[in-house]
């Protein structure tokens, strides 16, 4: 039994320049996710990644079809969404520890209670963080991880991550993502993770998943099934690249359908 | 160059020019400023001079109290309902764009020339100002914050008061600052106008023009000075202590 179902969902969008007035982004869209898979959405650019997470998410409606999280409607759902841009959702008037707080405070603990927890959560994690400044006397990776730990603190049953590093030279980036699959692999958590680059979406996932074409669809999937904990080293390891040059083949497939 | 009396430099150039045009000139109306100083230091020993301020300040602290008290929650509600801005915005620009000074005779009428008619008057045009940046503010708040709160699947109550109010609270420090140096313009006015009462340095200005004590009018010009350089000071000094993440 999956834990995320996506069940035959279709979108729509009304547009004057169309035939007959409207612009189909999916249709009939189907997807299964088990309970603490991590599942990495690779494609290009506007292929509608980010649509379907926020479809996911429950901000933008479905015309047709059904998103379920065990069972439930993601409305019921602990659900955490790092946006892309994910500097511009921190609150520049709240500390770093009350804005890891925030959704805690959101589900209704108390400032007090929020940041007690957030305290535990940071403490397990990085002792040294600078947990009482303001984002902005932070650097960069710094603010980065803020959103991380934000998303990760409140234990949500589902994580959607919009490429959250696109912006982080690779040296960053890859620290960055160590340290979220460090955290993930203490609290498992289902996560959907987009990405549009390759070695990312090989490196974190379980399983990728290349999507493409107008309406979007599934090209292929790709499973990963490299050792946990992931290492650096394995960037450059023979299976390493067999899956890169799968997923990279699938990627191309998928664009030759298009054109 | 750096020093903290680097500031005063275009005080002293002033001072100067002014000195010796007084010298040269020798009319009633252009005193010394010796002589201003000299009337400034003999008014503040006597208790008329604190009086007048007291009434002054008094007028503009409860017209500014009352504007806010109404301007800040009436933007708040224009600037998130998109229907209540698209309806109100229009009327609000245009009662904004009525200068108070020409609203005087009617409140003069309306309300006689006590303190009521002066800080209603005050609150008019005070009120619509910070209404008008509380809206902006609102309505210019970050989508990105606001729609990371929404996928927390919290109430529009908590988004409205964690987050959006936050985001425009910059914007409704500037409209503070901006209204609090025009309260003390219009109550000023308003004391020259509606001479009720008996103190307020608007009036005292316009007697000691009457009774031609020009090195009097002075001091007391200079003393407005002052009082509208510290209320803005004290704001301020607010914004940048509490508000410190916005501009």
């Amino acid at each position: 039994m999956a834990f995320l179902n996506i069940k035959k969902i279709s979108k729509f969008y009304i547009s004057d320049q169309e035939a007959d007035g409207r612009v189909v982004v999916f249709d009939n869209f189907t997807l299964s996710v088990a309970l603490g898979e991590f599942v990495c959405f690779f494609g290009p650019n506007a292929c509608g990644k980010t649509t379907i997470l926020k479809m996911i998410s429950g901000l933008i409606p479905l015309d047709e079809g059904t998103v379920t999280v065990d069972g439930r409607s993601p409305g019921q759902v602990k659900m955490s969404y790092v946006f892309q841009n994910l500097e511009g959702t921190l609150f520049p008037w709240r500390t770093c520890l009350d804005n890891i707080a925030f959704p805690l405070e959101a589900y209704g603990l108390t400032k007090r209670e929020a940041r007690e927890e957030v305290l535990c959560f940071v403490e397990g994690i990085d002792n040294t963080f600078p947990l009482h400044r303001y984002p902005h006397e932070l650097s960069g990776g710094q603010k980065q991880l803020i959103a991380v730990y934000r998303a990760l603190v409140s234990n949500p049953e589902l994580l959607l991550l919009d490429e959250p590093f696109s912006e982080l030279d690779f040296d960053r980036r890859t620290r960055m993502e160590q340290i979220l699959l460090r955290i993930l692999a203490d609290r498992p958590t289902t996560t959907i993770f987009v990405s549009h680059e390759i070695e990312e979406a090989v490196f974190l996932s379980d399983r990728v998943i290349i999507l493409g074409g107008h309406p979007t669809t599934i090209c292929a999937e790709v499973p990963v099934n490299l050792d946990k904990p992931r290492k650096l080293s394995m960037l450059e390891s023979a299976q390493f690249s067999r899956i890169r040059d799968t997923v990279l083949h699938a990627f191309r497939c998928g664009k030759a359908n298009d054109l | 160059m750096k020093n903290r009396l680097t500031p005063l430099f275009g005080f002293v150039v002033v001072v100067l020019f002014w000195g010796i045009g007084a010298y040269i000139v020798e009319i009633p109306f252009l005193p010394s400023p010796v002589e201003v100083m000299g009337s400034l230091f003999s008014m503040v020993l006597t208790q008329r001079y604190w009086d007048d301020i007291m009434a002054t300040l008094f007028r503009t602290g409860v017209s500014f109290g009352i504007s806010t008290f109404i301007g800040v929650p009436l933007g708040l509600v224009i600037g998130h309902f998109l229907i209540m801005r698209r309806l109100f915005e229009a009327l609000l620009d245009f009662a904004r764009s009525i200068p108070a000074t020409a609203l005087l005779p009617l409140f003069l009428v309306l309300l006689g020339v006590g303190d009521s008619g002066k800080i209603a008057l005050t609150c008019y045009s005070v009120t619509l100002i910070i209404a008008i940046y509380t809206m902006l503010g609102v309505a210019n708040a970050s989508k990105e914050r606001l729609l990371y709160g929404k996928t927390l699947g919290a109430s529009a109550f908590f988004l409205f008061t964690r987050i959006v109010f936050f985001d425009a609270l910059p914007s409704i420090m500037s409209g503070l600052r901006a209204s609090i140096s025009l309260a003390l313009i219009l109550v000023i006015v308003a004391e020259m106008v509606m001479m009720g009462g008996e103190y307020g340095l608007g009036m005292r200005l316009y007697l000691l023009r009457f009774k031609t004590d020009y090195s009097g009018m002075y001091a007391m010009i200079l003393t407005c000075g002052i009082l509208g350089y510290l209320i803005n000071w004290v704001l301020k000094w607010l914004t940048s202590r509490y508000v410190h993440w916005g501009q």
